[in-house]
């Protein structure tokens, strides 16, 4: 098939490259409009308390504060996000250090600066609780009435099992066990969330950083009481995303302040901001148990976790992972997963590229080893062992996996990263050289194809006379390459170039409804919409034809922008006049149980990482790291490569460094800036290696799947298992810091 | 009461302005809110990133830790300044073809550091690039590609040379 393809798999300069390159394209805060006022937000100094009394008459008479808005003057509004508890814009109970209590609009930033200063609030401070695990005792401090447990059944955890897991750690060969730490990454894309709102008096204009411009459009219409048809969310440039950008509170807040001062309105979150109030990763203690027979057939999981959701967070993306996908990447016939979604005093947790697949990871896949290691089995072998193959059923429900290579992405993998020079077998570490160990560790895992709410996409396509078409999708591009891919797969269905296919997007105005970009559904998703209105308008194209030209519809075929009649070629503007169109909204999908889909896009993925750890300082150093991942197909290689770079580089901060840290009696963030807060740059990432495997999933567009989310999953586990064979003893917490090393070394 | 406003006259990407400015203003400010330049993004505002990468008499500088008022008769080069006639500068078609950008949020201060890079050095090492643009952070993976996409524009110069 791929021998066919004429745009697909190919690389093509990203279709927003230009604008990002010479400095044109806009940004949410590059929006500069005439007669605009500048938004500031007051943070809550307290973890948790209620404003007893908050007087804003004195900021009010500073020259050029125009409007404030406080839980008293917008009590009542109010908005839900799938992702966290029902929230007010402006709330009179601040659950974490950071919260707005107030938002000022002023002339200028200054002013609005000076205003927060003037505002007085009185406080009454309420207990705080910051570990999750303490959050979910009976007689913790509680941050909402019904408790801190924030699961669908609030106050009870999430439980998935099935077979019976008692018998199968009674019938174990094995039992290998671990408790597993994981600290709170924020999201920390280079562009700051902002938003500038300007209200007409018909309409609203809204200009807001997020991957979910089509739920802002909801949450605004709620939040003013506009109808749908009166809001517009412009989203054309968004400066990363990560899983961390969707819906919040504050463009509501710019937009209630345009709206009430008949000004628009800027908002921008400084980098402070965006790493408290924007959002960031669980953290979590998990404690992980499996059974094993001597065969290292792994017979049962017990797993069961604590899941940090911070102040406003909810249970998607902790528990309902367990409704949705890959906890189950080995073929368990017992398990149980018990999570509990804790709410604590601590900025909101959302769903951050991998959720909690990362954590997982780190802690399943350590163990995976052990029990290798006790059975005296290869590593890639107990892998090969112990997980599913295409077309298998997987527990619980009986969902069928989709194209799964494990044979071909543990063998590239295995000969890519020199496994099998580096590896001298368990309890010998790779070299020693002085205080230098170097150790070699593997991953492997499934991802998820991007089946999440993919009935939520639709797209629309229209072929011109001249034989040039467009392509109109609600998907949102997020640094992802989805307005580039996108175009691809038009441009290949009707045989287009693809500069013949222009793309309207990023406008909630001009476009049809998306759910998001999440949880790598938009290529699966919104590319199976945009394929199947591609195929739909050249139907319509054909039967036009017949019509108008007295054929039959087997006379008549669409290629290269041409039709051909009985073989001759017939020009476009021979047949129409004016451009043709075709809606396609996808279909629910088959499910074996709620949220179970009947088919599972299986993603796999496959991680190695070698390292060097000095065992002076407890320094680790990443030497090299092979990533190999199964995209179903490839539409544009680069950007799958900028993909996987992403995943791996985020995963190697992740598992070594990034933690943001909490003074423990005031709440306050200590390090919320990229000085404190290390993300990698050029000089600390170190060689990747990827290697792209295509498995034409059949249910993708063009066999492709979604890439950008689960190639992160592994990281931790990758570099934990290696830094394991290096020294000899396993590290439970991350990030895995000189210091942590040098305790688990008993140094200090 | 001190007079807290300033004059200026600044070379901006070739054309001279004369600007009033507020003693406290940074350049980067002064860029974006009063000439609409917003190419020069602002990632946190505190010389942490390398977002608001420019040039100052062809030395890059983070424009948010440089006052405005510092940039007096300066000459200063933004990315908005680097095409000329139309025609893209080597190395943003070649950011372009390598793919070596994502969200294009660090890009201009990417371009920014490397052009700088360039014209001192214009057969810069891995290493070399690494080391001169490890101020400019980008979250989402891009460093592989820039890398490669700097070597690509150093040759491509040289040979049209």
């Amino acid at each position: 098939m791929s021998g066919e393809l004429k745009v697909i798999g190919k690389p093509f300069p990203l279709r927003d490259a230009k604008e990002k390159v010479e400095g044109s394209a806009k940004y949410s805060a590059d929006i500069q409009l005439e007669n605009m006022l500048h938004a500031k937000i007051l943070g809550s100094p307290y973890p948790h308390a209620k404003i007893k009394k908050i007087d804003v008459s004195q900021a009010q008479k500073i020259k050029g504060v125009v409007e404030i808005l406080t839980h008293e003057n917008t009590a009542g509004i109010t908005y839900t996000s799938v992702e966290h508890k029902p929230m007010s814009v402006l709330e009179q109970q601040v659950r974490y250090v950071g919260g707005p209590v107030a938002v000022v609009a002023a002339e200028t930033e200054e002013i609005a600066d000076k205003a927060l200063e003037a505002i007085q609030v009185e406080y009454e401070e309420l207990p705080a609780v910051f570990d999750p695990v303490e959050a979910a005792k009976p007689d913790a401090p509680k941050l909402y009435p019904e408790g801190n447990i924030a699961d669908a059944v609030p106050g009870e955890p999430l439980c998935e099992k099935w077979g019976d897991v008692d018998k199968a750690f009674k019938e174990a060969d094995i039992v290998v066990e671990g408790t597993f730490k994981t600290p709170i990454q924020p999201v920390t894309p280079l562009e700051p969330r902002a938003s500038v709102a300007s209200w007409d008096g018909k309409v609203l204009s809204a200009w807001v950083s997020t991957q979910f411009p089509h739920r802002v459009k909801e949450d605004l219409a709620g939040v003013l009481g506009l109808p749908f048809s009166k809001i517009r969310v412009i989203s054309h440039f968004i400066g990363g995303g990560f899983g961390g950008k969707k819906q919040e509170e504050y463009p509501l807040m710019a937009a209630l302040l345009s709206v009430r001062t008949n000004r628009p309105v800027k908002l921008e979150y400084s980098r402070e901001e965006e790493t408290i109030v924007g959002r960031r990763r669980y953290s979590s203690v998990e404690k992980i148990k499996l059974a094993a027979k001597k065969d290292g057939t792994i017979t049962a999981i017990n797993f069961e976790t604590y899941y940090d959701v911070g102040a406003h967070g909810n249970f998607v993306g902790g528990s309902l992972g367990l409704l949705v996908s890959e906890f189950y990447v080995y073929k368990f016939e017992n398990a149980i997963f018990k999570v509990y979604d804790v709410n604590t005093n601590l900025p909101t947790a959302q769903p951050f590229r991998g959720v909690q697949f990362p954590a997982y990871l780190f802690g399943l896949e350590q163990l995976v080893d052990q029990v290798a290691e006790k059975l005296g089995i290869d590593p890639a072998e107990i892998r090969l062992k112990n997980t599913y193959r295409t077309g298998d059923k997987m527990y619980p429900y009986g969902a069928t996996l989709g194209n799964f290579p494990v044979e071909e992405l543990i063998e590239k993998g295995v000969k890519a990263s020199g496994f099998r020079n580096s590896w001298t077998g368990w309890g010998k570490p790779v070299k020693v050289e002085g205080s230098k160990r170097r150790g070699i560790g593997m991953v492997f895992t499934m991802g998820w194809g991007g089946d999440w709410m993919k009935q939520c996409s639709t797209a629309t396509v229209k072929i011109y006379p001249d034989a040039t078409a467009e392509l109109i999708t609600g998907a949102q591009d997020i640094g992802t390459g989805c307005n580039t891919t996108l175009p691809q797969i038009v441009a290949e269905e009707l045989g287009l170039p693809l500069d013949k296919v222009k793309l309207t997007a990023g406008d909630t105005g001009l476009t049809p409804d998306d759910w998001g970009a999440c949880g790598s559904r938009t290529l699966r998703s919104a590319g199976t919409a945009a394929h199947e209105a591609a195929k739909k308008v050249k139907a319509v194209l054909i039967n036009t034809a017949c019509l108008r030209l007295n054929a039959t519809r087997k006379d008549v075929e669409c290629k290269d922008g041409v039709l051909y009649v009985k073989g001759k070629k017939v020009q476009l503007s021979e047949v129409i006049k004016e451009p043709v169109s075709a809606a396609h909204k996808n279909a629910e999908l088959e499910t074996v149980a709620p949220l179970f889909d009947a088919h599972y896009m299986g993603g796999a993925t496959f991680h190695v990482a070698e390292v060097e750890v000095d065992i002076e300082t407890g320094e680790i150093t990443v030497l090299r790291y092979t990533a190999v991942e199964d995209v179903g197909r490839a539409i544009d290689p680069l950007i799958v490569e900028g993909q996987m770079y992403g995943g791996a580089l985020q995963g190697l901060g992740y598992s070594l460094r990034e933690e943001l840290l909490f003074d423990q009696k005031s709440g306050k963030p200590l390090n919320p800036n990229f000085l404190d807060y290390k993300i990698y740059d050029f000089q600390d990432a170190p060689n990747i290696q990827l290697i792209i495997v295509e498995s034409n999933e059949p249910t993708g567009p063009f066999g492709a799947m979604g890439v950008g989310e689960h190639c992160i999953n592994p990281v931790a586990g990758a570099v934990a298992n290696a830094v394991y064979n290096a020294i000899g003893t396993r590290l439970y917490e991350i990030p895995m810091s000189p210091e942590r090393v040098l305790k688990a070394l008993g140094k200090i | 009461m001190a007079n807290n406003k300033s004059i200026i006259n600044i070379n901006v990407n070739g054309i001279m302005h004369t600007i009033d400015v507020e003693n406290n203003w940074t350049l980067l400010k002064v860029l974006r809110d009063e000439m609409g330049l917003t190419g020069t993004k602002c990632g946190c505002d505190k010389g942490q990133c390398g977002a608001c990468t420019v040039l100052m008499n062809g030395k890059p500088i983070l424009s948010c830790l440089t006052l405005a008022v510092a940039a007096n008769e300066q000459e200063i080069t933004t990315i908005e300044g680097l095409a000329v006639g139309g025609n893209l500068h080597p190395l943003q078609e070649s950011f372009i073809e390598h793919h070596a950008l994502q969200c294009g949020f660090c890009t201009p201060g990417m371009i920014m550091s490397a052009k700088a890079l360039l014209d001192e050095n214009p057969r810069p090492s891995e290493e070399e690039i690494k080391y001169s643009l490890r101020g400019n952070l980008c979250r989402c993976g891009s460093y592989p590609k820039v890398v490669k996409a700097i070597q690509d524009t150093a040759k491509k110069m040289e040979a049209r040379e």
